[in-house]
Order: structure tokens, then C-alpha cells, then sequence
């Protein structure tokens, strides 16, 4: 072994008492960083090798090759679904409120309705109604039994008449609330397309919406919830006009058997057929009391 | 001196938040916000935020930001954090807003009290989610805004704690306040979705019925994951942020070509069903964002692995909710416009 020179000696202290090993903190933290990153990528195999025993079926689900075919798949299968399956019941709701906008739309804006009506009474019998109303706003409703007009009401702008033709009298009625015959009140909500339109819109409640394939028809069914027991409203539309061609009234209940015992009332449109306006002037149909 | 100016710092803060404490409830009982007011928006919003907060920070940073914001001082470090969390929680109200709007809109459609009328009506307060959304972004960028301004102030000198100790690096990895996040985020969703339907005496549909909507599910799904193969570097969040904003798009635009085809055939059963395909586009894109994206970024720029959010995920994060704000306008144009025939 080779004996250190004394002088060497020497100048090894002096060298460790002058460069002390004392770093400045900012560069030792990063020493020490660096160490310690280089002891984990020693650590880090032998880690991954356990978990990727336990975990090898995720990383073959999870290879990019596996994934991009199923994410291609996908969007292929999206696509299909979207162009050939079912709608969904967002896009059916859709579908019925904009056909009942603008059937609506279409009825407020039409320029004659005509309207038969058929009421069923208690003894099996029909009491019949033919409404006929041109723009801008006249109205005829005529009440009909056996076949025999009974009672006509005329409304325009400025009068209201009730005509009698059994007992030959007429009468004026100050508004529309004025009218407390009885004979009229089933009809009411239908004496004009802007009237039905106003139903449509903000009463009427859409429960459902079927497209009938036939002639281009679609059938809505509404709740009138202000209506005594809660009637249901079945109304056949036209598509090429989105004008309605009849509605049929229910009332609902629990015990309904067939829908005779519960249909309330039928009625049947034509639209923007032309209408005399001399059937609009207020006149008694004379009949014999024979008759 | 420092003592001084910290009391001046808390007399403002007071100030600001009695002004505002008089401000809120006077425009309440003036009854002229009557239509704004929509309790449970403002809820879904909230907790919706809170929640959104807890996915990308923890416990102790969201209450540092809230001292910083109410003026406390502290180093450099702490402020850029807090007012990442500033801005995170803006961009997150923005995002909620639009969302809340968009769950709102289907459950207005989903109940037909009130006829065509009351949809409409309904359709249109859906909205009102959007504006509380904006109003408390803005709110909670005022702090952003004040903490990017201190720090530009301030000198660029290194803060004692990085010389003193050795730099610890955040993990951008899963805490327990994420998962308890994104728990809180699923359950104020979940609730907003099924609670009218509990409500309703007869609806047209289950509000989740749409969300389950397959074909936009599978489109933006796999267009997603298609991107984030092919762009990689999927940790870092931005292309999650840009891969759904893009297949959201995508599928809108989709659907919007449909619209306009359906428009010149008068097909409405074509016009619903291309609807349907934006609205679920755009929603579980928009929720992808939010849950994936946006988190796993602010997760990297917290953990100083990037300095900064990317510019094109910023813009992302703004610009996708107001296309989706415009889509959903849309549809209550579409919904509520009468198709004319001869």
C-alpha cells in the first residue's frame, strides 16, 4: 500500500474545509428529485408486472386496435339505428305538438266550417246539429230532430238571434253567455275554428298522437280537463291540410264497456266550402204544428 | 401597514356582499323578475357547481380560493391555483346553466298540462337555467379576473417554500373529493330528471327515456373514442374536451341537415326525429365535457404539468354550450312554428 505524501495530506483537509458539501437548497430538492425518479423506473417493472397479471383482460379490452373497431362499430350502428329504428318518445312528442300547432294554425286561419254534429240522447235516439260559419264571424247552428230544423241560433257581430220554428217566435240575446238554452250548450265550444282552434291550444290536453297510414291521416287524442269528467277528444286530421275532418267525445271511466255507452258526441267537418251568407240572416222557418 | 390594508380589504369585501344582500332581494320582491324565477334551476346550478368544484380540486384548495378571493394574501403558488379554481368554477356555472336548460326543455315536452300553451310557456322558462348558469359564471370570474390581476403585480420572485423544500408534484390521480364530485354531480342530475316525473299525473314520456337515445349515444360515443385514439395523450384531458366537443357537433349538424331537408319535404316525423337527435347530440356531449374533459385538465394544470388550459379547450368550453344554447332555440322554434299548407 502507497503511503500518502504529508503535504497531499494537507491540501485533502484544506480542500474539504474550502468546497464544503453543502449545495444550495433549490439544486439539492432537484438532486434528490432526480434520485428518486431513478430509483422508481428500478422499482416500477417489477410493480407493473403484478398488476398487469390482474389486470390483463382490461388491457386487452382497452388495446387501440380493439377500441378503435368498436368505436368504428359505433358510430356505424348509430347511424343505422338512427336512419331505420324507431323514434324515440322525445321525437313522438315532437312530432304531436307541431301537428297540433299546426292543425290549429290551419283551422284559426280557414275561411268556412261546416260542422254536423250528432249527439246521442238517453231513449237510443240522435239529436242532430249542423253548424255552418263563414269569416269573418257568422254563425248558424240549427237544431235538428227527426229530421225537422227545431231551433236556429244565429250569431254575427252585432246580433245574436234565437229562432223557435215550433212555436214561431225569435228572440235576441244580448252576448254569447245569454244563451241558457239547454239545447245549445253541447255545441258551444264549436260554434267557430277559432274557437275550436282556442281549445287546441290552451285547454286541451294531447295525450297521444298516431300517424294512420291510410290517406294520409293522423288521429290525436285530447283530455279536456276543465270538461265534467274529464272527457277525452278523439280527432281524425287530414295531413295534406292539417285541417280535422271529425272528433268524437268520450267521457272516461272505469267501467266502460264499449264506446257507444260512452261516446258523448260526433262531429263531422268541411272545410272552406262555399257558403251562402243569405243562410245567415235571422229568419223563422215557418212549419205546420202538424208537422 | 399590512395589518391596515387587510381591514380595508374586509370592509370592501362587506361592502360588496351588503350591496349585493340588498340588491338580490330587492329585484325578488319587485316582481317584475317574476318569469326568472325558477327555484330549482337555481339549485341545479349551485349544487351542480359545488359538485363540478370537488371533481377537479380538493377540500382545502376550494377554501384557499374563497380567503383569496375574499382578500386574504398568499404566495404565488396558492393564487394561481385559486384562480384556476375561479375560472374552472365560471366555466362550470356557464356549462350547468345550458345543461339544466336542456334537461328542462324534454320535461317541459314531457307534461301537457295546459295545452300547446303551457308547453310553450314551459319550453320557454327552460331558459331562465341558462341565465342563472351565466350569472354565476360572471360572478365567480370577478375573483378569477382580480387573482390573474395580483399575480401579474407581483414580482417574479421564487416563493420560500419551493427553495426551503424539495418540490412535491401533484398527481393528476383520483382523490376522495373527486369521487365524491362526480357522486354529488350524478345524484343533482339523476334527481333533476326523475323528480317531475314523480310529479306528473300522467307525463307523455319518462324523462330518461331520451337521454338513453342509442343512435346519438353510439355516434358521439365512438366518434370520441375514435379521436382520443387517434389524437393520443389522453391524460391530459384536452382530447376528451375537443373529441366530444366534436362529435357533439358532428351529430347536431347531422340532425340539423335533416331539419332543413325535412323543412323543404314538409316531413314532420323527420323533423322530430332529426330533433331528437341534436338535443341527445348535444346533451351527452356536453356532459362528456363536463365530467371528463374539463376535469382531467384543470387535474394537469393544477399539478403544474402544464402551465396553462389549452386556448382551444377554453374556447371549447365557451363556444360549445352557446351552439347547443342555439340548437335548443331551435327546437323551441321548430316545435312551436305551424307548418302551412294550401
Amino acid at each position: 500500500m502507497k503511503k500518502e505524501k504529508p503535504l497531499n495530506m494537507k491540501i485533502d483537509d484544506l480542500l474539504k474545509q474550502v468546497l464544503k458539501d453543502d449545495l444550495p437548497p433549490e439544486s439539492e430538492s432537484r438532486m434528490r428529485r432526480h434520485f428518486a425518479q431513478f430509483r422508481k423506473k428500478f422499482e416500477q417493472p417489477d410493480q407493473q408486472s403484478r398488476t398487469n397479471v390482474r389486470w390483463q383482460w382490461a388491457h386487452w379490452v382497452l388495446r387501440k386496435e380493439v377500441l378503435a373497431l368498436s368505436s368504428i362499430i359505433m358510430v356505424v350502428l348509430g347511424v343505422i339505428m338512427h336512419m331505420n329504428v324507431q323514434r324515440s318518445a322525445l321525437a313522438e312528442t315532437v312530432l304531436m305538438l307541431r301537428t297540433s300547432v299546426s292543425v290549429s294554425d290551419q283551422v284559426r286561419h280557414t275561411g268556412s266550417m261546416e260542422c254536423s254534429v250528432q249527439v246521442p240522447t238517453r231513449d237510443g235516439q240522435f239529436l242532430a246539429y249542423s253548424i255552418q260559419w263563414i269569416s269573418p264571424n257568422m254563425t248558424r247552428v240549427d237544431v235538428q230532430k227527426a229530421n225537422e230544423i227545431d231551433k236556429t241560433l244565429w250569431i254575427s257581430k252585432e246580433d245574436i238571434f234565437i229562432a223557435d220554428h215550433i212555436k214561431n217566435v225569435m228572440h235576441k240575446v244580448k252576448g254569447v253567455e245569454q244563451i241558457k238554452d239547454p239545447l245549445f250548450q253541447p255545441v258551444m265550444e264549436f260554434l267557430s275554428p277559432v274557437e275550436l282552434a282556442e281549445r287546441m291550444y290552451r285547454r286541451w290536453q294531447i295525450k297521444q298522437y298516431k300517424p294512420l297510414a291510410e290517406q294520409e291521416r293522423g288521429s290525436f287524442t285530447f283530455k279536456d280537463p276543465n270538461h265534467i269528467g274529464k272527457s277525452l277528444l278523439e280527432m281524425i286530421v287530414d295531413l295534406n291540410t292539417y285541417l280535422p275532418l271529425s272528433i268524437k267525445k268520450f267521457l272516461p271511466g272505469p267501467t266502460i264497456v264499449s264506446e257507444e255507452e260512452t261516446l258523448v258526441m260526433q262531429l263531422h267537418f268541411t272545410w272552406n266550402k262555399p257558403v251562402s251568407p243569405q243562410i245567415m240572416t235571422p229568419k223563422i222557418k215557418k212549419r205546420s204544428l202538424d208537422a | 401597514m399590512t395589518s391596515q390594508i387587510n381591514k380595508k380589504r374586509i370592509f370592501l369585501v362587506l361592502a360588496r356582499i351588503l350591496i349585493v344582500a340588498i340588491l338580490v332581494p330587492a329585484a325578488i320582491f319587485s316582481g317584475k323578475f317574476g318569469n326568472l324565477m325558477g327555484g330549482y334551476g337555481l339549485v341545479f346550478v349551485l349544487v351542480g357547481g359545488m359538485a363540478m368544484a370537488l371533481l377537479s380540486f380538493s377540500g382545502p384548495e376550494i377554501a384557499a380560493a374563497f380567503k383569496h378571493a375574499a382578500g386574504v394574501p398568499g404566495t404565488r403558488k396558492e393564487m394561481r391555483k385559486s384562480a384556476l379554481f375561479w375560472e374552472a368554477a365560471a366555466r362550470n356555472a356557464w356549462m350547468l346553466g345550458i345543461l339544466g336548460s336542456i334537461i328542462n326543455l324534454v320535461i317541459a315536452l314531457s307534461d301537457s298540462v295546459g295545452g300547446v300553451s303551457g308547453i310553450a310557456s314551459r319550453m320557454a322558462n327552460s331558459f331562465v337555467t341558462t341565465i342563472y348558469g351565466m350569472i354565476l359564471g360572471v360572478i365567480c370570474f370577478v375573483p378569477a379576473w382580480k387573482l390573474i390581476e395580483e399575480l401579474h403585480n407581483q414580482p417574479l420572485e421564487e416563493d420560500p417554500d419551493t427553495l426551503e423544500k424539495p418540490v412535491q408534484r401533484e398527481t393528476a390521480t383520483l382523490r376522495f373529493e373527486n369521487i365524491i364530485g362526480y357522486i354529488v354531480f350524478i345524484a343533482i342530475t339523476s334527481w333533476t330528471i326523475i323528480r317531475p316525473s314523480l310529479s306528473m299525473s300522467s307525463p307523455q314520456f319518462q324523462p330518461w327515456e331520451w337521454i338513453i337515445y342509442w343512435p346519438a349515444l353510439l355516434v358521439v360515443l365512438g366518434g370520441t373514442i375514435a379521436i382520443v385514439l387517434f389524437v393520443g395523450n389522453a391524460s391530459t384531458g384536452r382530447p376528451f374536451t375537443l373529441s366530444f366537443a366534436l362529435t357533439g357537433l358532428i351529430g347536431s349538424l347531422m340532425g340539423f341537415i335533416q331539419v332543413l331537408l325535412a323543412f323543404s319535404s314538409k316531413n314532420i316525423e323527420n323533423m322530430a326525429s332529426a330533433v331528437t337527435f341534436i338535443i341527445s347530440s348535444c346533451f351527452i356531449a356536453l356532459l362528456g365535457i363536463m365530467l371528463v374533459g374539463a376535469p382531467l385538465e384543470d387535474r394537469i394544470v393544477k399539478s403544474e404539468r402544464t402551465n396553462k388550459h389549452s386556448t382551444l379547450s377554453r374556447v371549447i368550453w365557451y363556444i360549445f354550450p352557446l351552439v347547443t344554447l342555439i340548437f335548443l332555440v331551435m327546437t323551441f322554434v321548430l316545435v312551436i312554428t305551424p307548418i302551412k299548407k294550401g
